[in-house]
């Protein structure tokens, strides 16, 4: 199930951006790229539509921007480090180096479905918790290797750890 | 404590069926100001457009109320269910079916709540649609035969007797006796529930057969608390004096009546005040055949004025509130001037007033958070919600399920949609988003969290449930 939600091409090392709006449109742009969106305007507006709400910063650097949308083939979670220092999310106190976008795409039963991609974000609060995994996140140069680090976190999330 | 008992369970029926009819109170008023215009007896009679009241009151108004009512048990699908359910009981009878509806709308929401309890998970991968579709369709089906079969007929009994009942006390001229029930009931933030749950629905049924109806105006008469608030302008002292002018213009133009309860709590013998206040009123309206065309919500001056039949309706109705004020105007000041104890503590008052709202309300008094002490005992089960229901709040749920787990508390904690909430004691958002949490589960105790990721907030909680 987790195997096509986050692939190598779905992350972006060191991008560079100066603003959440601008890294979000490349994001989008990515997207439509990898074929994953065929409305990257419309999924970025919605994504917007989310944060406007209230902010998706979450500390230690991470943003987690997340959307239920019609603009997306299929759950996609994106891993994406910001090559700015300067780089903040919502508020100037909000510095951010790496965004976890995940666009999951509507389905009828919406609570079916929230439950179902909850696992995802379930594990990246589990990993925040490991300074040793920031620091690979934020500095490791090799993709596969944080790669790895969140689909291990996935899969043992996925079967065992949340419980309801 | 049976009596506090019995006042939480009448206020959690009251707060359920008037949850049922506030959302839909626009549909209500934009019925009555079509019937008000367009009615042979209206301001601008027009045949063709009047064409619109009667399959309003018939098909609409029960419509929104069993959606509503099956939305409030059973989510979205739930509505739906509730709405086919209801058209069970709107087909079996001629007459306007709100309380039918009251009963059908969560009867359809629990039944199709129960299925997908029973099937969570247990839907193969692919079938998610069909499954659910053709789930909520004969489910409904079967809830609307019942409906129709059942329900419907009970209920128009019910409602028959009733109507006698109230016809009854109607020649009797007993009708302003209602006061000594609804003003008090007025005073434990009963209002809404005591003139939405009960009077909207009665008055509907009757504006339906006569074109206007006096329960429309036994609880939204702004006169009763006026009264007591002119009596506070002239005779009273101090502070509440002062307060009494701004008070007495949100309470008379605003249609805020919650505004002069505390004042009645300061000297909680002016309850006869309100009492008299209301009971001149409805009176009024007794003797001189005065009536509303919709209800008048909220029960401000000018919904008041709004919602009067045409001809001298309007003359009638401000006569009503004059009645109302200027009788208890008069028993308050004198319960002011004779009260000897000279109490005035508008705040004291104030503070019960805010545990006597929560407590109308189903939750605590305070009960939102804004620092992480749950204060309260017996908490099985936290619910971390945000908007979208899988990101921040099982970011959040995670943090505080580790740390409950390591306080070995015996504590439920998931996380989900502000929209998917149906049931928790504690309910944790960030604060941009509590009063949209506090509307879809009133009963809860809310917090509010700034991240949902700080680990101190979390801390300070489980410390406080330990």
């Amino acid at each position: 199930m987790t195997e096509n939600l986050i692939t190598i091409e779905t992350m972006m090392l060191d991008l560079p951006s100066d603003s959440k709006a601008d890294a979000l449109h490349k994001i989008c742009g990515h997207l439509f790229l990898l074929r994953k969106s065929q409305d990257p305007s419309a999924l970025y507006n919605d994504i917007m539509k989310r944060e406007e709400m209230v902010s998706t910063f979450a500390g230690q650097q991470i943003a987690i921007p997340h959307v239920i949308t019609d603009y997306i083939s299929s759950p996609t979670l994106c891993f994406v480090r910001i090559n700015n220092k300067d780089f903040t999310w919502s508020d100037n106190d909000q510095s951010v180096r790496i965004i976890f976008l995940l666009c999951v795409p509507t389905e009828v039963n919406l609570q079916q479905l929230r439950e179902s991609q909850s696992y995802i974000f379930s594990s990246i609060a589990q990993l925040m918790g490991n300074t040793k995994m920031i620091d690979l996140w934020l500095n490791s140069n090799k993709a596969e290797d944080i790669l790895d680090s969140l689909k291990t976190a996935f899969e043992s999330n996925l079967h065992s750890t949340i419980k309801y | 404590m049976p009596t506090n008992n019995l006042k939480v369970g009448v206020q959690s029926l009251g707060r359920f069926l008037s949850g049922m009819v506030m959302p839909n109170i626009g549909a209500f008023i934009a019925w009555g100001l079509i019937t008000a215009l367009f009615i042979p007896t209206g301001w601008w009679p027009n045949e063709s457009m009047a064409k619109l009241v009667g399959p309003m009151i018939l098909y609409l108004l029960p419509l929104l109320i069993g959606y509503t009512g099956g939305k409030m048990v059973g989510g979205e699908r739930g509505a739906v269910a509730g709405a086919v359910t209801t058209m069970g009981v709107i087909v079996g009878t001629d007459i306007p079916m709100f309380m039918g509806a009251m009963i059908a709308g969560p009867l359809g929401g629990y039944a199709i709540s129960k299925f997908d309890l029973l099937v969570h998970e247990k839907i193969k991968p692919g079938f998610e649609m069909l499954v659910n579709n053709f789930s909520l369709g004969i489910i409904a089906m079967i809830t609307a035969l019942l409906a129709y079969v059942v329900v419907g007929p009970v209920i128009s009994t019910v409602t028959v007797a009733l109507g006698d009942g109230v016809g009854w006390i109607v020649e009797q001229s007993l009708l302003p006796l209602v006061s000594i029930i609804v003003e008090p009931a007025k005073i434990l933030f009963l209002n809404n529930a005591i003139n939405h749950g009960v009077f909207t629905p009665l008055g509907a049924e009757q504006s339906a057969q006569i074109g206007s109806s006096i329960y429309y105006l036994i609880e939204t008469n702004p006169g009763p608390g006026l009264g007591i608030l002119l009596a506070y302008m002239f005779i009273g002292k101090g502070t509440a004096q002062k307060s009494a002018y701004g008070a007495s213009i949100i309470h008379f133009f605003g249609g805020i009546h919650e505004i002069y309860f505390p004042y009645v709590l300061m000297k909680p013998r002016l309850i006869f005040a309100a009492i008299a206040g209301g009971m001149a009123g409805i009176a009024f309206n007794m003797i001189t055949g005065n009536a509303l065309v919709g209800p008048p919500s909220p029960g401000s001056v000018f919904a008041l004025v709004l919602m009067s039949t045409n001809g001298t309706g309007i003359l009638l109705t401000l006569g009503s509130i004059a009645v109302a004020t200027i009788t208890s105007f008069v028993v308050a000041a004198l319960i002011i001037r004779t009260d000897s104890t000279e109490a005035n503590d508008l705040a004291g008052a104030s503070a019960t007033i805010e545990a006597n709202k929560a407590e109308a309300k189903g939750q605590t008094p305070s009960a939102t958070e804004t620092t992480a002490t749950a204060g309260t005992v017996n908490i099985k089960s936290i619910v971390v919600a945000c908007d979208a229901g899988m990101g921040s709040s099982a970011m959040g749920a995670t943090v505080l399920r580790g740390k409950i787990d390591q306080a070995g508390l015996d504590i439920k904690v998931t996380n989900a949609a502000i929209n998917d909430l149906t049931d928790a004691d504690i309910v944790i958002t960030q604060e941009e988003l509590t009063a949209r949490a506090k509307l879809k589960l009133p009963n809860a105790k809310h917090m509010s969290i700034g991240n949902f990721m700080d680990a101190s907030f979390y801390d300070e909680l489980v410390k406080s449930l330990s």
